[in-house]
């Protein structure tokens, strides 16, 4: 008996850990621990099945809106002898698209994995037009309302809409706010006379003394806004990294260990940012000005940096069948660079080498740091959906428990990138964010003589994108999405300090600073797949399907000839280059 | 009499019939199942090899073309790439010290175990028990002890940065790999050995200890003849899985890959095979659409086919013998 005792007692406080540690999913509940009244199983009620993509953003909302969609929808008949509707939720990461014809799920929200195109062409999703156009809608067709840069993505070849656009994420930096300001890591103005002085090898710069000091415009080039003090090139970037390595206790990057491909996320994130908006558009329609890399100086690429050459630019034309050169922009191989810089700078984080830390212990290292295991870093290379993730699982709790403070008091903040190459010369350039996560809600082809299960779905799918969901999806994550609409001041308030800035940085009514998987072309229509910009695309993958460049810059062999290192960035940046021969397999001329 | 033979045989019939109707539908379900997930699977997998899928510019849905040998010319040209070279010579390592350390040692392991001297049950157990947990386990568990664990350790002796093993360079992660993969599959040689060999007539050990054999000339002249054919089923078998073995990868990486590049074809072809939506259209890079694949997979099939059925044949024709 006793021995049986004891091992209940084991077993308990081992649950007890379990529930404690990171990781830790949403209350199993859902719903946010709040208890379904009308979303409930019942044989007289339509059931829908709905497959959602459980990443980072979680499905506390998505629970929350089933049961106001089933309390609104209680009355309606959809099949003889039914009344109201269910929806049952499968909420895994790993959806199979493939077979869907095959499948009982009805509502698939998915992720990267697959585009509304990719599934309208294979016939296996139903079209959406009637919903997208459907002009009764409150506050207007969400036709009207979608992000025009959205659109082209949400379509089939047909020209008809298969999709609706989900949440976004962006690729960054974070810190935390507390951390820069015990750091004084702002640029000063450059009239500003409380200053500290750095000299680095890297250039010098002057930092403020004190947080009243007045900080540099930062990348938007515009004084008193939200980017100010932050870098406002690539040049100062790193100069702020080596001045947390020289003058702070702080490692200057933060990156999970296992999660080291997460780099693509920053990459992109650069990459986007100083090419700025339109010629990220450009890109993905494969027509209009770029700036492309056309050879290479004799000399180095940053101050203190002599193992990678500057690149010779000029711009060109795209035209979709010189639609490959969109993978030599000169701002792809500056972002590549600043993380070959990292690497051989040391600019990382020694936690970031080791493969057993997640992408939480990541997080950790900015919050956490100095506390267990977790090294201090000041910047954390992440996507934009951390902070939500974080809070799924959890992961502030381990900070209160730790620290016997309330992590309510952590201020987040998700860095506004650098928009230019060099200080000198520096123009300001509104911040842009490209999406990587490319969600998508998508209904069943196989719906198509379901009557019953085919309008559920469409009448799920109207409810979901009506305005009072879109705002309520945003205040339970903090996330925006590509649609036209606004938060009032008080639903404004309840977003974390971390979204509430994202959400005021970008243009919520137009997009016109949002990069999404999207074009209005017949380029874009035929090779989207290749030349798409995410986590593990083609683009960001060099030698191998869903690498990064990180274990290549790791590797330390020097080659003379070129005084560069043999996996430095030009070799990467060549390698992901799509050549004229792979462009003739994908592009044809209509 | 002959009422009674004509009712006997009208009996006999009957039972015949229903014998035949039980047959039948016992073997139905594993005749659909060949001809849907071998046959038909196959037959498929052949034809798209020589297609090709373009998608449909101003419309939904995609044009077949039959492209005749396009994609086996893109599959040879990956196969004859440094890549593939790295790749293959990643696999044939891994073959190599399965076969001869691996073996050898499971052989002498087993061959201790199957005459049951000191401790022998309890070196079964130890032995056994990678192969009884789970591998996603054994792999976690394995890549904390590399990771962490080593750290901390070797941190105590030296003020420098100590990386992983897994972590510290291309030759440390394919070792720590190589050992895992020894690590896990040397249970389940040792079980299945033992077990042959426990079947081994003892009049034969016997008799052959009469006449004064030692314990090494009896493993040599009685157990390895005798447990020959098991010893060619491991062989072929391992020959089979040159590129199809993803010596664990997937459970120390994921889809992301190895922090070196450590990459083996059973890994490699994983990974190329998802997005399935996507891939079934040309891509820009080559070998990551499905009809590539197929070539791939064909070619592949042609060149391990022979050598596997070879390999069987010599070793049968040129084995030792009991006599």
């Amino acid at each position: 008996m006793k021995i049986k005792k004891g091992l209940a007692l084991i077993l308990a406080i081992c649950s007890m850990a379990t529930f404690a540690s990171c990781g830790f999913d949403e209350d199993s509940s859902s719903n946010g621990g709040v208890k379904n009244v009308y979303n409930v199983e019942s044989k007289t009620k339509t059931k829908l099945q709905v497959i959602h993509f459980d990443g980072g953003v979680g499905h506390i909302w998505l629970d929350q809106a089933a049961e106001r969609f089933a309390k609104q929808y209680k009355d309606k008949v959809y099949a003889k002898g039914k009344t109201g509707i269910w929806v049952d939720f499968t909420n895994t990461m790993t959806i199979d698209t493939a077979t869907m014809s095959q499948q009982d799920y009805d509502v698939y929200i998915c992720e990267r994995f697959t585009t509304p195109n990719a599934l309208a062409q294979g016939g296996s999703v139903l079209p959406l037009d009637d919903i997208v156009k459907d002009e009764t809608r409150e506050g207007g067709s969400l036709e009207s309302k979608l992000f025009e840069q959205v659109k082209g993505g949400m379509k089939g070849n047909d020209g008809k809409y298969y999709g609706l656009p989900h949440y976004e994420s962006y690729g960054g930096f974070s810190y935390l706010t507390q951390t820069f300001d015990e750091c004084l890591a702002y640029f000063a103005a450059e009239d500003e006379t409380n200053i500290e002085e750095f000299p680095s090898a890297y250039g010098t710069a002057n930092f403020v003394s004190t947080l009243e000091a007045k900080r540099s415009n930062g990348p938007d080039g515009k004084p008193d806004t939200e980017d100010d003090g932050m870098p406002c090139s690539i040049e100062e970037l790193i100069i702020l990294m080596d001045y947390f390595k020289q003058t702070t206790p702080y490692a200057p990057i933060a990156l999970s260990g296992s999660c080291d491909n997460y780099i693509n996320y920053t990459i992109s994130g650069l990459w986007a940012s100083l090419a700025g908006a339109e010629q990220m558009r450009n890109y993905y329609n494969c027509e209009g000005e770029i700036e492309i890399v056309d050879g290479y100086y004799d000399e180095p690429l940053f101050k203190g940096i002599d193992y990678i050459k500057k690149p010779k630019t000029k711009k060109v034309q795209l035209n979709g069948s010189n639609g490959y050169l969109g993978n030599d922009m000169v701002a792809k191989y500056y972002a590549l660079a600043l993380f070959e810089i990292i690497q051989k700078e040391g600019f990382y984080c020694d936690d970031a080498y080791i493969s057993t830390r997640s992408h939480y212990d990541g997080q950790f290292n900015i919050y956490l740091g100095g506390t267990g295991i977790y090294k201090k870093a000041a910047i954390l290379v992440e996507a934009s959906y951390w902070h939500n993730e974080a809070k799924k699982a959890k992961c502030f709790d381990q900070y209160e428990l730790l620290k016997q403070a309330s992590a309510d008091n952590l201020d987040f903040c998700f860095m506004p990138l650098p928009t230019n190459y060099y200080t000198e010369g520096a123009t300001g350039k509104d911040s842009c964010f490209l999406d990587i996560s490319q969600t998508f809600t998508v209904i069943n082809g196989n719906l198509k003589n379901n009557d019953e299960e085919r309008e559920a779905a469409k009448d799920f799918v109207r409810f979901l994108y009506s305005e009072s969901e879109l705002k309520a999806f945003t205040v339970e994550t903090g996330i925006g999405r590509a649609i036209d609409y606004d938060l009032s001041a008080e639903e404004e308030a309840k977003l974390p300090t971390f979204y509430r800035r994202i959400w005021n940085s970008r243009d919520n009514n137009a997009g016109s600073n949002l990069i999404m998987l999207s074009g209005t072309t017949s380029a874009f229509r035929q090779v989207w797949s290749s030349i798409n910009i995410h986590l593990s695309s083609d683009t960001l993958s060099p030698y191998a399907k869903n690498s990064s460049p990180f274990s290549h810059f790791r590797k330390q062999d020097w080659d003379d000839k070129s005084g560069m290192y043999v996996y430095g960035t030009k070799t990467v940046f060549d390698e992901l280059k799509i050549t004229k021969d792979e462009w003739a397999k994908i592009y044809r001329e209509e | 009499m002959e009422i009674v033979g004509t009712e006997k045989k009208k009996k006999m019939g009957k039972i015949h019939a229903s014998r035949m109707k039980f047959y039948v539908l016992m073997f139905l379900p594993l005749i659909i199942q060949f001809l849907i997930f071998y046959v038909y699977l196959n037959f498929s997998s052949i034809v798209l090899a020589f297609q090709k899928y373009t998608k449909n510019i101003n419309g939904l849905g995609h044009t077949v073309d039959f492209v005749w040998f396009k994609n086996f010319a893109t599959a040879f040209d990956f196969l004859f790439s440094a890549r593939a070279g790295e790749m293959l010579g990643n696999s044939l390592i891994l073959y190599a010290v399965n076969l001869i350390i691996v073996t050898s040692l499971a052989l002498f392991f087993s061959y201790y175990i199957a005459k049951k001297y000191m401790l022998s049950g309890l070196f079964r157990v130890i032995l056994y028990l990678p192969t009884i947990v789970s591998g996603t386990v054994m792999a976690i568990l394995y890549q904390y002890i590399v990771t962490d664990v080593y750290i901390g350790i070797a941190s105590t002796f030296t003020d420098e940065v100590v990386l992983g093993l897994l972590d510290s360079s291309k030759t440390s992660e394919f070792l720590t790999i190589l050992i895992f993969n020894v690590w896990v599959g040397f249970g389940a040689n040792v079980m299945i050995y033992t077990g042959t060999m426990s079947g081994i007539n003892e009049s034969l050990v016997e008799s052959a200890q009469l006449e004064g054999v030692n314990s090494l000339q009896e493993l040599w002249y009685i157990y390895i003849p005798l447990i020959y054919p098991t010893l060619i089923t491991f062989i072929v078998t391992g020959m089979t899985g040159i590129f199809t073995n993803q010596m664990s990868l997937f459970t120390f990486y994921g889809q992301t890959g190895s922090n070196f590049e450590v990459d083996v074809f059973g890994y490699y072809f994983y990974r190329l095979t998802q997005d399935a939506s996507v891939n079934l259209y040309p891509q820009a890079k080559p070998m990551y659409s499905y009809p590539e694949l197929s070539a791939l997979g064909l070619i592949i099939t042609l060149i391990v086919a022979p050598i596997t059925l070879i390999t069987r044949k010599l070793m049968e024709k040129y084995g030792p013998s009991v006599d």
